[in-house]
């Protein structure tokens, strides 16, 4: 018995000073050495390699996340963090209650990566009250990307410009039931994910989360509402979009793909809202070559054209040791150089508008047509963001509007009774926020010059 | 040196290793989500601590006023309620001590039920039905024993149930009006967490069954005889796997063949080629595990409901398989099905073979000797032998299901469709990583445990009771 | 159990190759979702149409991805002697430990004995979510932070283990420490000599336990770590599920290889395992 404990530890002792002898170190020299916590996707390689190389002196190394930011709160916290944040949108306003995040406004300016540099649609998404944090490694406005060959096999024709949720109801109820010289059958939409889908259609009525003051969730809105129906109209009265059912493979899953996306990549859906991104994908699948189409979301009576801009941006470390190289990587995004990276990759549009001026330079190798990228710059001129309130984190109400979509994807709630449950809770959990947290408090007391009292309307 | 100063010294010496890593990495954190539970202390550092005393429990589990109501139904309700609850364990308890009159007991717990079934279909309240039901039946089951009809000490426990059950139902309506809970997330996800316990019985006896069939050695005659038997198997897998494959569809093709490959593996290796084959899922539990049933239940493409639409369709039966992970309805279920499936042949099944095989020999002999049929030998003998670890596997399965569903609902679900997977483990998570919310997260960690601990308690409780038995 | 003659074992050998079915078929899934092309991965048909081999190229570097066209650049041996080395050394660290502090709960009598195994029964009950922010802090403090031994040493101390280990202890006769104390053996003797040979079949549950939970962690390390030599197979892995679309076949080629060890470890303890729980048993 103490013979085989003896092995076994012998054994790990040896298998430990086998791997750390065998550790490549970073070499002791004058190279400043920072991290980039992101999700380590083999684009990143090119990507840091390009970095390293503009800039000789600075080492950047990807520390990986999982789509999921409580590694970066638990290493932030305990002052471990990595130098450069990339985060979604729903995370900004947590990390910058946080104080995790530094304040970028005063080096923007001067360092060419304030956020007049990119599209003014998604500014808002960069700022919180006028304070820059973050500028975007990329940029993802939705457009719908049709297959022009289940089109012509159903002998339908393409949606013409300026379209309205009437066009496309009958556009889709076409492909459903005209029969298709092929004999197949196919699916009009496939639907990736009910959450972006009803954000869009917002966009589209022009409604938003919150009052302008953040104190009210205004979900309840006569706008809000019609883009949910819209939404529940379009599976359950006009059967056009595919049910939760359909879509759920990737709703509620890490990992951009797989699901509904695949039924686009093979030729079963003839039409998919998406963003530019999903042409990484196309070099998988040789039989959509040559056949894409895209054109701007359709409008909803009495509306323009609009759509939601998103996008993965990359902020600082507000206790990072190596600031002035970290600024460097903003700066770095900012240049032309990384974003002709981004159209080759076609992942989204690049930060740079300068290099995204036409069809012609953004298009790539999987989808030479210009046209096809045209429709991205005409939606990032439309597009919006929804806002956020200071009052609550844009996790919180990312989790509880899923919550609620689903609820009315599964006909639990009818559209209106969803949004108005919605809006009670949001409105509760202000209430509850501002209770528990004197900052706030003093927020609410500068902002509306009123004295805090609980009862406060 | 004295005695017991060199007794603790070489305690310690054995200790030692072990505790500096406990009081560091267990015990430390463990005090200090204590502290926390106490105070509101957030990640956001704008945030200044400070002592709440009992602020988070009441917010986790108390209710406020919505519209002037009466307190004194609040008070009521919570009285039956806790009625309902101690009424339940007593008449466990009274069951298991053998007290005078359960059996007049059950029966009024069967009436409580019918009432509550009447009241549930008036109100078409599922929950009341269902509750109704489960009281019908095992009110009903338990009148069927052998003993005197007569009231006694053991009615008294049924009398609390029929009490409780009738006034939480009719105090309900104006306290739900008046009331509304302060957090009612956590009791959705605590009945979430209940729910997905479901599998843990079903997992326990499939264990068990499968541990009865491997524990002996299959007899399959000389090494002659299992060569050529197993060869036999080889040659069908060969011949009826390609003609399914050929005639019928490539994947009845495969299944076929595969039967046929595990039972020749069985001639030719017996018990041992099952017994490796039935643990492999626990061993390669885990992330990658989850991410292959993510695609197994796919609603569309997923082989699962591929197999179901076929089978519905080879039946003529005209219905959707169901949705599993997208659909409300369906994921808890689809989870529960996992659950059993991976834990069915791992450690459990292993605990069981160790029992049957410490079993006397001559204790069945003289069953047999006795003319004691299988059933009767497994219900006396078996059964009681197999207490001991059917009660360790219980304790820690409770343990393991009340704190459970964590990783699956992060990997799998992100706890949705709208929170159906969500349980609290997950609830506590989201608190305190999304919501930055530590305080109020370790004050559910300490209700959760508090839970936790009361059933563990319980179980010792009643568990000793059946040992002895 | 009756003896049974001739044919009668069929009806067993029936029930259990249905299960073994059940059982194997996710598996089967998986192996063949490994040799598909990616877009036949949703596909409903098991066998793949067009199976190709280059997923298993593609994850160890030999030859590009399709989407990039360029090579994914994982470490994956590393990653597997990583995951090897972690879960060997928390598994040595932790049967030892545990055994040595099962003793002391077990076999030695010192004052405070039951208070103490209380105290570390009760910890089990909690969640383990809310203690990483505590249990992290202590790491940055001690400068264990992305290396092997920070994450091997904050896992290997278990209550449980020594729980497990001290009900094994109990159901060994104490009268054969006492016989080996008037013989003159002091404990250390005991321990080795007499308590561990008998508490073997605990030994084992507890080392396979053990070693299965640490190679299959995933969050700690993804917490603990950030340089990718470090990184064991499941933290590594997730370079295959990015915003550059899901790999399914990818993912389910690493999984493959990722549980080939262990399924070589399983068939050669099983035999083993088995035959060794039975000596001891669990006493409730």
């Amino acid at each position: 018995m103490k013979q085989a404990f003896l092995i076994a530890g012998l054994i790990s002792l040896i298998m430990y000073i086998a791997a750390q002898t065998s550790l490549i170190k970073p070499k002791e020299d004058s190279t400043i050495h920072i991290t980039w916590g992101t999700d380590p996707n083999p684009a990143r390689t090119a990507q840091t390699t390009l970095f390293n190389k503009t800039y000789p002196g600075i080492a950047l190394t990807v520390d990986p996340q999982d789509g999921d930011i409580t590694k970066l709160l638990v290493r932030c916290v305990t002052d471990s963090g990595p130098d450069i944040i990339d985060l979604q949108q729903n995370t900004m306003n947590s990390l910058v209650g946080a104080g995790i995040l530094l304040d970028l406004t005063p080096y923007a300016k001067q360092m060419g990566f304030d956020s007049s540099q990119t599209y003014s649609a998604i500014k808002d998404s960069l700022e919180i009250e006028g304070k820059q944090y973050r500028f975007p490694c990329n940029v993802t406005v939705d457009a719908v990307i049709y297959n022009k060959k289940i089109f012509d096999d159903h002998g339908v024709s393409y949606p013409p410009p300026d379209w309205n949720y009437d066009d496309f109801v009958r556009i889709s109820k076409e492909l459903i039931e005209k029969p298709s010289k092929s004999g197949e059958k196919h699916l009009a939409v496939a639907n990736w994910s009910n959450v972006a889908f009803f954000k869009d259609l917002m966009a589209g009525t022009g409604s938003n989360i919150f009052s302008s003051d953040g104190l009210h969730c205004i979900l309840n809105s006569r706008e809000a509402i019609q883009a949910l129906q819209q939404y529940y109209d379009l599976i359950y009265k006009y059967h056009v979009i595919s049910t939760p059912a359909d879509s759920s493979a990737i709703s509620s899953q890490g990992g951009w793909g797989s699901g509904a996306l695949n039924w686009f990549n093979e030729g079963k859906a003839a039409m998919i809202f998406v963003g530019r991104w999903y042409i990484v994908q196309v070099p998988n699948y040789p039989n959509l070559k040559g056949a894409l189409g895209s054109i701007v979301v359709p409008r909803l009576k009495d509306h323009p054209s609009s759509s939601i801009a998103v996008s993965r941006a990359a902020g600082i470390n507000a206790k990072s040791k190596h600031r002035d190289a970290a600024l460097k990587f903003l700066q770095f995004l900012a240049s032309p150089e990384y974003s002709r990276m981004i159209v080759e990759d076609g992942d989204s549009l690049p930060p740079n508008p300068e290099v995204a001026v036409s069809g012609n330079a953004l298009a790539n190798e999987s989808v030479p047509d210009p046209a096809f990228h045209d429709s991205f710059l005409k939606a990032v001129k439309n597009a919006r963001v929804l806002n956020s309130s200071p009052y609550i984190d844009d996790i919180t109400v990312s989790r509880w509007m899923q919550e609620f979509v689903d609820k009315t994807d599964n006909q639990i709630l009818t559209p209106a009774q969803a949004l108005q449950t919605l809006t009670v809770q949001l409105d509760k959990q202000i209430r509850i926020n501002l209770e528990r947290q004197p900052n706030l408090q003093k927020r609410y007391e500068e902002s509306t010059g009123k004295h805090y009292s609980p009862n406060w309307k | 040196m004295s005695g017991k100063k060199k007794d603790v010294f070489t305690a310690l010496s054995f200790l030692l290793p072990n505790l500096i890593g406990f009081l560091a990495f267990t015990l430390l954190p463990v005090i200090l989500s204590f502290c926390m539970a106490f105070t509101n202390w957030s990640l956001k550092p704008a945030i200044a601590s400070h002592y709440l005393g009992l602020q988070n429990f009441i917010d986790i589990l108390g209710a406020r006023s919505i519209q002037h109501g009466q307190p004194i139904y609040l008070a009521l309700y919570c009285f039956c309620i806790l009625a309902l609850l101690t009424g339940t364990m007593s008449a466990l308890w009274a069951q298991m001590a053998d007290w005078k009159g359960t059996r007049a007991g059950a029966f009024v717990i069967a009436l409580t039920g019918l009432a509550l079934i009447w009241h549930g279909i008036h109100t078409a309240s599922q929950g009341l039905l269902l509750s109704g039901l489960l009281a019908a039946a095992v009110g009903t089951a338990a009148s069927f024993q052998d003993k005197p009809w007569r009231f006694g000490t053991g009615t008294i426990p049924s009398l609390l149930i029929l009490f409780g059950a009738m006034g939480t139902t009719l105090t309900q309506q104006s306290v739900n009006s008046a009331y509304e809970l302060r957090d009612p997330y956590f009791y959705q996800y605590l009945y979430n967490t209940v729910f997905l316990m479901i599998g843990i019985p079903f997992g326990i006896a499939g264990s068990l069954a499968l541990a009865i069939l491997l524990h002996e050695q299959l007899p399959t005659g000389p090494p002659r005889m299992r060569i050529i038997l197993g060869s036999l198997n080889l040659i069908l897998a060969l011949l009826l796997g390609s003609a399914a494959w050929i005639f019928i569809n490539p994947n009845l093709g495969l299944i076929t063949a595969l039967f046929f490959l595990v039972s020749a593996a069985g001639f030719a290796f017996n018990v041992v080629a099952f017994r490796t084959l039935f643990y492999l899922p626990t061993f390669t539990a885990g992330v990658a595990l989850m991410i292959l049933w993510h695609e197994l239940y796919n609603p569309k493409t997923g082989p699962i409901n591929t197999g179901l639409a076929a089978l519905f369709h080879l039946l003529g039966v005209h219905a959707h398989p169901p949705e599993w992970l997208a659909s409300v309805t369906w994921a808890k279920p689809a989870l529960i099905v996992m659950g059993i499936w991976t834990g069915i042949g791992g450690m459990n099944m292993l605990l069981y073979l160790a029992g049957l095989s410490n079993m006397p020999k001559e204790l069945l002999e003289a069953a047999e000797m006795d003319g004691a049929g299988e059933w009767s030998k497994f219900r006396h003998i078996v059964w009681p032998q197999l207490a001991p670890t059917t009660f360790f596997i219980t304790i820690m399965g409770i343990i393991g299901g009340l704190q459970g569903g964590f990783e699956q609902a992060r990997v799998m679900t992100n706890g949705g469709p709208a929170g159906s997977t969500t349980t609290l483990s997950y609830y506590i998570y989201t608190k305190a990583f999304q919501d930055l919310d530590m305080g109020y997260a370790a004050a559910i960690s300490w209700t959760l445990f508090a839970i936790v601990f009361a059933a563990t308690a319980l179980n010792w409780k009643f568990g000793k009771g059946l040992e002895s038995d | 159990m009756k003896k049974r003659s001739g044919t009668s074992y069929l009806w067993r050998l029936f029930l259990l190759s249905v299960v073994g079915l059940t059982i194997s078929l996710p598996f089967v899934w998986m192996v063949s979702a490994s040799f598909k092309p990616h877009n036949e991965v949703e596909h409903p048909q098991i066998v793949p149409e067009h199976p190709r081999l280059s997923n298993y190229p593609i994850i160890l570097n030999i030859s590009p991805d399709p989407v990039t066209h360029k090579k994914l650049d994982l470490k994956f041996g590393r990653w597997y002697f990583n995951s090897l080395l972690i879960a060997f050394s928390t598994t040595f660290l932790q049967v030892l430990t545990s055994a040595m502090a099962a003793f002391a709960f077990a076999r030695l009598k010192w004052k405070g004995r039951d208070t103490v195994f209380l105290c570390y029964l009760a910890t089990m009950m909690i969640p383990g979510v809310v203690l990483m922010i505590p249990n992290f802090q202590i790491l940055v403090w001690l400068h264990f932070l992305n290396t092997y031994h920070g994450l091997i040493i904050s896992s290997a101390f278990s209550a449980f283990g020594t729980f497990l280990l001290r009900q094994f202890m109990l159901s060994v006769s104490p009268a054969l420490d006492e016989a080996a104390t008037i013989d003159g053996a002091n404990p250390w003797q005991i321990f080795w000599e007499v308590v561990m040979p008998l508490t073997r079949p605990g030994l084992i549950a507890l080392t396979i336990l053990t070693f299965l939970g640490s190679y299959q962690s995933f969050f700690w390390p993804l917490i603990l770590l950030n340089d990718d030599q470090l990184f064991p197979m499941p933290v590594g892995m997730l370079a295959l599920n990015s915003s550059y679309g899901k790999q399914t076949e990818l993912i389910m080629a690493a999984t493959v290889l990722n549980i080939v060890p262990l399924i070589i470890l399983f068939v050669v303890f099983q035999k083993f395992m088995v035959n060794g729980l039975q000596l001891g048993g669990v006493k409730g």
